[in-house]
């Protein structure tokens, strides 16, 4: 079943009880625009820190959004969909990116300019590049607001079993960055 | 009766419905285990949470226009590929199909080719001519099949058979058959005609004469012929104009 957004008017309470809401639907193109506004930033943010390239994240956010206005039409769970195509096109460009960062680190010296805490951020990239990809996934998406139901259709889980499985990767990455920072000294 | 780990997480991940949420806060506001375990979890989610925050960037300052926008040019692009696919089916498909079109040939050879299979001649190979004629008659006591040539490099091919009747037959148009009492005459208009001749063992006499010249005889089985028969047991013979 397709999903149809409706304009702001849908939720209004029309007065007197008599008529129902009207859904005033809006071109697909409308419906699309509006997704982008609301779901574009955090899209990026999740893809940003699962890749730790904001150019790519950009890249990932925005073929999403492509893909999706291609489709004709809105999925069911749109987030959910967006989110899953993201991580796809992501897992196709972790391999890619993985090699031209190891030929480009053997070439390119490291770049003072940076994130204003360096440090932190390379820590906490490191501990959550160590997690298995489900618990990265499942901690930046949760911490990005997105609910289960979504969790679970864009990663094939169940969703009864969310709830555990974010419990053991906030517990893991706990464990991991405090190990990190005693490391470090 | 104690929440389990999934219950905690949805409670502080706002997933329960209000109604559980609301049992689950009052649950965990009188069970000291529970509450460790809720304020725990809590902990964890708000370190992470917090942590990862290291990891933000900027959004880049993307405008939904650039999307739209670049979504219609691949669609575009699709769209003349796909126009582009169909145009070059079309042409190819009539370019095969035309009649005399060499087109046909050309895919022949190429698969060829790659196949190493033989080429075939360019020239196809004549059809088998199949309007020959025959004729099967009984050849009484004495029986003579007359041949008249009027073409060059015809041949008879004569053997035994043990039916009871003279059967003569050829493969070819260009022969003539007249069958009277004791006697069957073949006229031969076309050159190269070949006459297939059967003799039964069992006639008593059958001659095979071209105007004055005896060409075969046979009586009883034994065969009296200008040659000897070949190793498949038929006597051929060669018939010239006269």
């Amino acid at each position: 079943m397709e999903r149809q957004l409706v304009s702001d008017s849908e939720s209004e309470d029309a007065g007197g009880g008599t008529p129902p809401p009207i859904a005033i639907a809006r071109s697909f193109r409308d419906q699309v625009a509006a997704l982008f506004d609301l779901h574009f930033p955090r899209l990026h943010r999740v893809m940003n820190r699962l890749s730790g390239d904001t150019e790519l994240a950009a890249d990932l956010a925005q073929e999403a959004f492509i893909r999706l206005h291609e489709r004709g039409s809105l999925p069911d769970h749109p987030e959910a969909w967006l989110i899953s195509v993201a991580m796809n096109l992501f897992r196709n460009e972790y391999a890619t990116r993985n090699r031209r960062r190891r030929l480009l680190a053997m070439v390119t010296p490291a770049v003072g300019e940076g994130p204003a805490d360096p440090e932190r951020r390379r820590r906490v990239q490191g501990v959550l590049e160590g997690l298995p990809e489900r618990d990265r996934q499942l901690l930046v998406l949760n911490a990005e607001g997105y609910r289960y139901r979504d969790l679970a259709e864009a990663l094939g889980l169940n969703e009864a079993s969310v709830g555990v499985f974010l419990a053991r990767a906030r517990r893991a990455f706990r464990a991991a960055y405090g190990e990190s920072v005693d490391a470090s000294g | 009766m104690h929440l389990d780990s999934d219950h905690i997480q949805r409670l502080i991940d706002g997933e329960l419905a209000p109604a559980e949420a609301r049992d689950a806060r009052v649950h965990v506001g009188v069970c000291a285990p529970c509450r460790r375990l809720a304020d725990a979890a809590a902990e964890d989610a708000q370190a992470v949470s917090g942590w990862l925050t290291a990891l933000d960037d900027p959004a880049p300052a993307i405008r939904f226009e650039t999307i739209a926008t670049r979504a219609a040019a691949r669609r575009a692009r699709w769209t003349r590929n796909a126009v582009g696919w169909v145009a070059a089916a079309v042409i190819a498909t009539v370019a095969i199909a035309a009649p005399g079109s060499p087109v046909r040939n050309w895919m022949g050879s190429a698969v060829l080719r790659v196949t190493g299979a033989p080429r075939p001649s360019a020239v196809p190979a004549p059809e088998p001519e199949t309007d020959g004629a025959g004729i099967a008659v009984d050849p009484g006591p004495s029986f003579v099949i007359e041949i008249r040539s009027h073409a060059a490099g015809g041949a008879l091919v004569v053997r035994w058979t043990d039916d009871d009747q003279v059967a003569v037959r050829t493969s070819r148009a260009g022969a003539a058959f007249t069958s009277r009492r004791e006697r069957l005459t073949v006229a031969l208009e076309r050159d190269s005609v070949v006459l297939e001749i059967a003799i039964p063992r069992s006639a008593p006499r059958v001659e095979i004469r071209s105007g004055e010249r005896m060409l075969w005889l046979g009586q009883e089985g034994r065969a009296a012929a200008p040659a000897a028969p070949g190793p498949d047991g038929t006597y051929r013979i060669g018939i010239d104009a006269p």
